[in-house]
């Protein structure tokens, strides 16, 4: 206990034991309020995302078409899932879509950043026109990208053909159809991923790169042995929530491609999607689901993992 | 006076509480509410602003007739099947629902929309709808929906760019033979103009598939045999898919051709000069490029072998009543209203296809409408009423695309094609 009568939280512990169910009461209380202050976002979390998951779980057991009650199957859906060839293409499309958007658009993203970091004119102006698609919809974006890759009025083939390499079938080729939501999707990410890059890139500590400088080393020398390293953390946490919320893709492939041509850009959410709206069959999508959330997990660990700062490896 | 010194007297808080009861049983009671002010729904599937209006304009003259007041739903097509099921199953459908070819066995066979045969025995107008049309509307011996309109598919031509090659509108092709032919005879490699002269109706639907299942008719084959049993890869489907697939194999068809959904279809852009299509292509080079629409003729549809019965398929699209209505008696009004012989018609012009009732052979608007799409319509059948066709038609879409692009021989996708087909039946 101070001296003004306040109690000091575990200062005094065994001291003296009078001044215990005080302190004691006033944790007790403290803890209280500070549940009853966090018991709205427990209940909603629990509500949205714990309840959900569990029922989705719950539903992958069953055989259920939304319009009759559920019925029990154990792990059937799993295992006409596993035996499926259309859902081992799906996968390696969603890992080809992801591994490409993110694995390319990386670099693209921490390259314009440094670049944003001082080598462009207009930075305010530039970094607003870069971030500006992440403004816009997927769908808004899927549906101008739609007009401009146009085999017939698309500007892009325009251009082709005035060369005479046109045109090029890119939506309905199934070897340019995920190259070409791979491309679309990064432009509309790169603004958003750039700004959280951009951002670590500004608070890399000046004292350190002109330091560098007065050592001799160039600007290339500087982001690769300096800012790089120290914003490595960023990049990562960049680099594992886009690959994360690119296995989720499903909007451009909806809006660009319906998932085709021939299975071309079915992803595993797109497959979900068709089995529970056009399949009726809730109890195979709940299981698709559950599946790729636990691929969601394991590859997040992995990329976390792999991804970690250098000194915890010391 | 501050909240905190703010004291609530019993009155007041007996106020609150009445208040809030008020609006809790308004909230119940509302929709019996509504009922008894003569409230119905009706949900039409892709409407454009003419359609819609004049829709609106078609419910004002039911309110004075009826004292019904109809509230509008719409929906696109392409989302149209998940927002039927969603509302079916948490039982919010409207009292009337438009519905497409296919989802009406598979929502039909999953309790959705209530049967209507004994409304149909006791109306006058029943036999006035083509008889096959009618038939469309049935799931297990059951009528569930009535005939709106029929999107009747048949060959359909560029005639300007017929008359390039020195084929009249008077010769056109009857048999895939005489088809092929004049492909052949419109292609550059021949001295014709076109790198492409077959459009294969590829879209991000399932026009392939549409393609696909007008030649497999006209080869006389089916989707299923009579125990139900998927019989694609019996010699009629293979003489199609092997018929369809020769035009890639030839050139004469481009399989990354594929109409995105809006703007002009290929053969408007004057890409193609041949397809297999409805009053559709008509209708969209009005909207892209009214000049070219004179050029759009509709041959007959094709038999397989010269000489042979001309067959193709009709989409048939229609009305029925939602199982979870409160009142069928209005809700049957307010459907046998829009399936009347002024409304029906006007329904079929403003969504683009051909009457459903016999007694509007000669309506006004066919005027415009080649008659090639209206004489095909005696030679159209249905899809099967499988409750699982939604599913079906888009595996043979993908297997389509697959074989189009050569990626594997025809016996195998289409034994394939059984194998998945009857799984989904099976399951």
């Amino acid at each position: 206990m101070r001296p003004d009568g306040v109690a000091v939280m575990g200062s005094d512990v065994g001291a003296r034991p009078q001044a215990r169910p005080f302190t004691h009461d006033l944790e007790r209380r403290q803890r209280l309020a500070g549940e009853i202050l966090l018991s709205p976002a427990a209940v909603a979390i629990i509500l949205t995302s714990v309840v959900p998951l569990l029922l989705a779980f719950y539903f992958s057991l069953t055989n259920y078409s939304l319009l009759a009650p559920p019925q029990w199957v154990g792990l059937a859906n799993y295992q006409a899932i596993l035996r499926d060839p259309v859902f081992w293409e799906s996968l390696r499309n969603t890992l080809s879509f992801a591994v490409s958007q993110v694995g390319i658009g990386i670099v693209v993203v921490v390259l314009v950043a440094a670049l944003f970091n001082g080598y462009l004119f207009g930075g305010p102006v530039m970094r607003t026109i870069v971030y500006l698609p992440q403004a816009a919809s997927y769908v808004v974006v899927a549906l101008v990208w739609n007009l401009l890759l146009d085999p017939a009025v698309g500007p892009i083939n325009s251009a082709l053909m005035a060369i005479d390499w046109g045109p090029i079938y890119f939506l309905s080729d199934p070897a340019w159809a995920m190259p070409s939501i791979v491309v679309m999707s990064m432009w509309r990410n790169l603004g958003y991923f750039m700004i959280i890059v951009l951002a670590a890139l500004k608070s890399v500590p000046s004292d350190l790169l002109e330091a560098a400088k007065m050592d001799g080393a160039n600007a290339v020398q500087r982001f690769w042995t300096i800012s790089l390293p120290t914003i490595r953390g960023v990049v990562a946490f960049v680099a594992i929530t886009w690959f994360l919320g690119a296995l989720q893709m499903f909007t451009q492939s909806y809006v660009m491609t319906r998932g085709g041509p021939v299975n071309a850009t079915r992803t595993i959410v797109y497959l979900m999607y068709d089995e529970a709206f056009t399949n009726l069959s809730i109890g195979k999508a709940c299981a698709m689901a559950v599946m790729l959330f636990l691929l969601v997990v394991v590859l997040s660990l992995v990329l976390r993992f792999v991804l970690r700062p250098k000194r915890e490896v010391s | 006076m501050s909240i905190k010194n703010a004291k609530f007297s019993r009155r007041s808080v007996l106020k609150g509480a009445a208040a809030g009861a008020a609006g809790l049983a308004a909230g119940i009671y509302a929709p019996a509410i509504l009922a008894q002010n003569k409230f119905l729904s009706i949900m039409v599937l892709g409407p454009d602003q003419k359609a819609t209006e004049w829709m609106k304009g078609a419910l004002a003259e039911f309110k004075a007739e009826t004292g019904y007041d109809v509230e509008l739903r719409q929906s696109d097509w392409g989302s149209a099947f998940q927002r039927l099921l969603t509302a079916a199953a948490s039982g919010t459908m409207a009292d009337v629902t438009m519905m497409g070819q296919v989802m009406t066995p598979a929502l039909a066979s999953r309790g959705a929309f209530l049967p209507i045969d004994e409304r149909l025995a006791a109306w006058d107008d029943t036999d006035k709808f083509y008889p096959a049309m009618l038939q469309d509307g049935t799931y297990d011996g059951r009528s569930y929906a009535l005939p709106v309109y029929a999107d009747v598919r048949t060959a359909v031509y560029r005639s300007d760019m017929l008359e390039q090659v020195g084929v009249g509108a008077d010769a056109l092709p009857t048999s895939w033979d005489e088809f092929k032919a004049l492909a052949i005879k419109l292609s550059k490699s021949e001295g014709g103009p076109l790198d492409a002269p077959f459009f294969s109706g590829q879209d991000t639907s399932v026009g392939l598939m549409q393609t696909f299942s007008q030649m497999l008719y006209q080869a006389n084959g089916s989707f299923f045999d009579e125990s139900g049993k998927s019989v694609l890869s019996s010699e009629p489907g293979m003489r199609a898919l092997e018929y369809l697939v020769s035009f890639f194999a030839e050139g004469l068809a481009n399989p990354n051709l594929v109409y995105q959904g809006t703007g002009p279809r290929p053969m408007v852009q004057g890409r193609a000069a041949m397809a297999y299509n409805s009053a559709n292509e008509s209708a969209n080079a009005a909207q892209n490029a009214p000049e070219v629409q004179q050029y759009i003729v509709a041959g007959q549809p094709l038999s397989a072998d010269a000489g042979g019965e001309p067959r193709t398929i009709a989409w048939i699209n229609k009305f029925g009543i939602g199982a979870n209505t409160a009142d069928p008696d209005g809700a049957w009004a307010l459907l046998s209203f829009i399936a009347s012989k002024e409304q029906s018609a006007k329904v079929a012009e403003l969504w683009g296809g051909l009457p459903a009732r016999t007694d509007q052979a000669d309506a006004p608007y066919l005027a415009n409408v080649d008659r090639g799409f209206v004489e095909a319509t005696q030679y159209a059948g249905a899809l099967p009423t499988a409750p699982n066709l939604l599913q079906i038609q888009q595996q043979v879409n993908i297997a389509m695309q697959a074989a189009i692009r050569q990626s594997g021989g025809e016996a195998a996708i289409l034994a394939d094609l059984d194998r998945k087909i009857d799984e989904i039946n099976a399951a």
